[in-house]
């Protein structure tokens, strides 16, 4: 299967470009927002951020690395409580298809409005 | 050197204040657990007089001999190279023969068994399962031509024996094992003693066995469930720094892994070591040792 | 006590589980500290994570019933200081752990945790007085900065304060 070290490095990897797009998310809501941070929870300015395809693209990305990083995180937690080979399928199972589950719900509603409502 | 006329010694006469007679009586809270009559371990109170030198190890064993003889507790060498008396003391990983009593400044003394190992009797802990993982990381040199010449050594730098050293001191005595967070919730991971020797044998230049240690450590119970709380380091009582070594191994994981799999192992010395050859010591090694003088 | 059935029962496991194993604080030194908070603070913004998710994707049927409405009114009965205190601590929550990342990292890197010594007695071991130690010092007053950021966006922008 996949080696722990590969798993690991990823998850650090991962964590870098979430602490790069984190303050690029944080940064789109506050600062490089058109009238500061309430005004940039309006309906028209959150449409533009999943229009625009740059913001998209980021939004996307973002939500990827998080994907990946939070559920393999859940998954050593899960991991180091109980042992065992069931536990560990189940654990291993229920993160992977968790972690597949937020990407596609997420990816859903940047989607949406590329593909005029179809979805 | 002999000087025309030497210094004149000076006897200080030592402070003997707490050596010849106890300094207060010291409440030892200990813990008890008869596996045929409790069900789980309770605290039961002794008095004991101490000195000032006075080790936590001293006081269970005047427990033993003069309060409660069926108290069970593992020590042997008494001076901190053995690793037998490893226990909680006042919630603490200590070493009970290197812990003075006075030093822990208060009246009542915790005495608890280290954490995560099976508990086999009050303060004595089954350490079958911790030694277990330390074989399963092959704590020995491995290489093609171990056998091959016995009478001639392998070539080390100081440098190269630095890289180690420092983890060479373990005593096996279990306190970071205890200490660990991972280790108190997950049974199979292999604990910092182990994965300490691991890296302590991988990065011996005169190793060639990182292949199979990096399938033992790079594993989900492996070294990868180590995070860094560094409580093994702070509880190791030889300063080995577990810790250290174990975060060096995931950067040989990370970085270094085929470097570290084709690296050919510290060379043989040309010259063959002086004297007689390991087949002569054998051939001449007496049946029977000699017996000492009688006393006069 | 009766005897017991296996001996395999009658000796307790000894584990110390999560309550005094993982959270343990008593004697915890300061990387004990910084890992049960990055413990702590992972969980939290994992699940927070979900939680917006959720939350966010009550935009597609404002944008698919043409109504911004649903979605401003949504907005506005998040705007109280109760839930902007509950996103200032998933902001300094989501900072430290990143930060900490970043120096576990380093360390898994073999950087910052010092080299070899020979010890010395009081052994006092190289990893946890090396550079790492300095750098979570720093990374726990760039999250205090950076909440106290926070609070001015959450709070102060806000006039909730």
């Amino acid at each position: 299967m996949v080696r722990e070290s590969t798993l690991m490095w990823i998850q650090y990897i991962t964590g870098l470009g979430i602490l790069v797009l984190g303050a690029l998310h944080f940064a789109s809501l506050t600062l490089l927002a058109p009238g500061g941070y309430p005004g940039a929870l309006e309906y028209k300015i959150v449409i533009f951020r999943y229009t625009d395809p740059l913001w998209a693209a980021a939004l996307e990305a973002f939500l990827a690395l998080l994907s990946y990083h939070v559920f393999n995180g859940f998954r050593v937690l899960l991991l180091e409580l109980n042992q065992g080979s069931g536990w560990t399928k189940a654990v291993n199972v229920t993160m992977a298809l968790a972690a597949i589950a937020a990407f596609l719900y997420g990816t859903r509603t940047i989607l949406v409005f590329h593909l005029g409502g179809a979805i | 050197m002999a000087a025309s006329e030497q210094k004149q010694l000076e006897f200080k006469v030592p402070n003997l204040e707490g050596v010849e007679k106890p300094i207060k009586n010291v409440i030892f809270r200990v813990s008890r657990f008869d596996p045929d009559r409790d069900r789980e371990p309770y605290y039961r109170d002794y008095e004991v007089p101490v000195y000032r030198f006075t080790t936590v190890l001293d006081g269970l064993l005047y427990i033993k001999y003069n309060l409660d003889p069926t108290l069970a507790v593992r020590y042997s060498c008494r001076m901190g190279v053995c690793g037998s008396c490893a226990m909680i003391v006042n919630g603490r990983e200590r070493l009970a023969c290197k812990t003075n009593v006075l030093s822990l400044n208060s009246n009542i003394v915790t005495v608890r068994p280290i954490n995560n190992l099976p508990l086999i009797r009050d303060l004595v802990t089954d350490l079958r399962p911790f030694f277990e993982k330390h074989k399963k990381v092959m704590p020995y040199i491995i290489r093609d031509d171990i056998e091959a010449h016995q009478d001639r050594e392998f070539l080390q730098s100081p440098a190269e024996l630095n890289e180690y050293m420092m983890l060479t001191d373990c005593i096996k005595c279990g306190l970071c094992y205890s200490a660990c967070p991972t280790t108190a919730t997950d049974a199979l991971f292999l604990g910092p003693q182990a994965l300490a020797q691991a890296y302590r044998y991988t990065i011996d230049s005169r190793d060639a066995g990182a292949a199979l240690r990096f399938d033992v450590v790079d594993d989900p119970h492996g070294v990868w469930r180590c995070h860094f709380a560094g409580a093994c380091s702070a509880a190791c009582p030889k300063g080995v720094d577990p810790a250290f070594a174990i975060q060096q191994l995931k950067k040989l994981l990370l970085y270094k892994r085929n470097a570290m799999k084709s690296r050919k192992p510290a060379p043989e010395s040309e010259k063959v070591r002086e004297g007689t050859s390991v087949e002569e010591v054998l051939k001449s090694m007496p049946k029977e040792w000699p017996s000492p003088p009688a006393p006069k | 006590m009766s005897a017991p059935a296996s001996s395999g029962s009658k000796f307790p496991r000894n584990m110390r589980g999560v309550l005094g194993g993982w959270a343990r604080v008593s004697h915890a030194n300061f990387e004990r500290w910084l890992y049960l908070m990055h413990r702590l603070t992972g969980l939290v913004v994992g699940l927070y994570l979900i939680a917006h998710l959720a939350e966010t994707s009550d935009i597609v049927p404002a944008y698919l019933s043409g109504d911004e409405n649903i979605w401003n009114n949504l907005m506005q009965s998040l705007y109280t200081p109760a839930a902007h205190a509950g996103l200032l601590i998933i902001a300094a929550f989501a900072v430290y752990h990143g930060l900490n990342g970043v120096r576990l990292f380093l360390a898994a890197s073999g950087v910052g945790v010092g080299r070899p010594i020979r010890p010395e007695w009081p052994y006092a071991p190289v990893s946890l007085r090396s550079f790492q130690r300095s750098l979570g010092w720093l990374f726990i007053a760039v999250t205090l900065i950076l909440t106290a950021y926070a609070f001015y966006e959450l709070f102060v922008v806000t006039h909730f304060v």
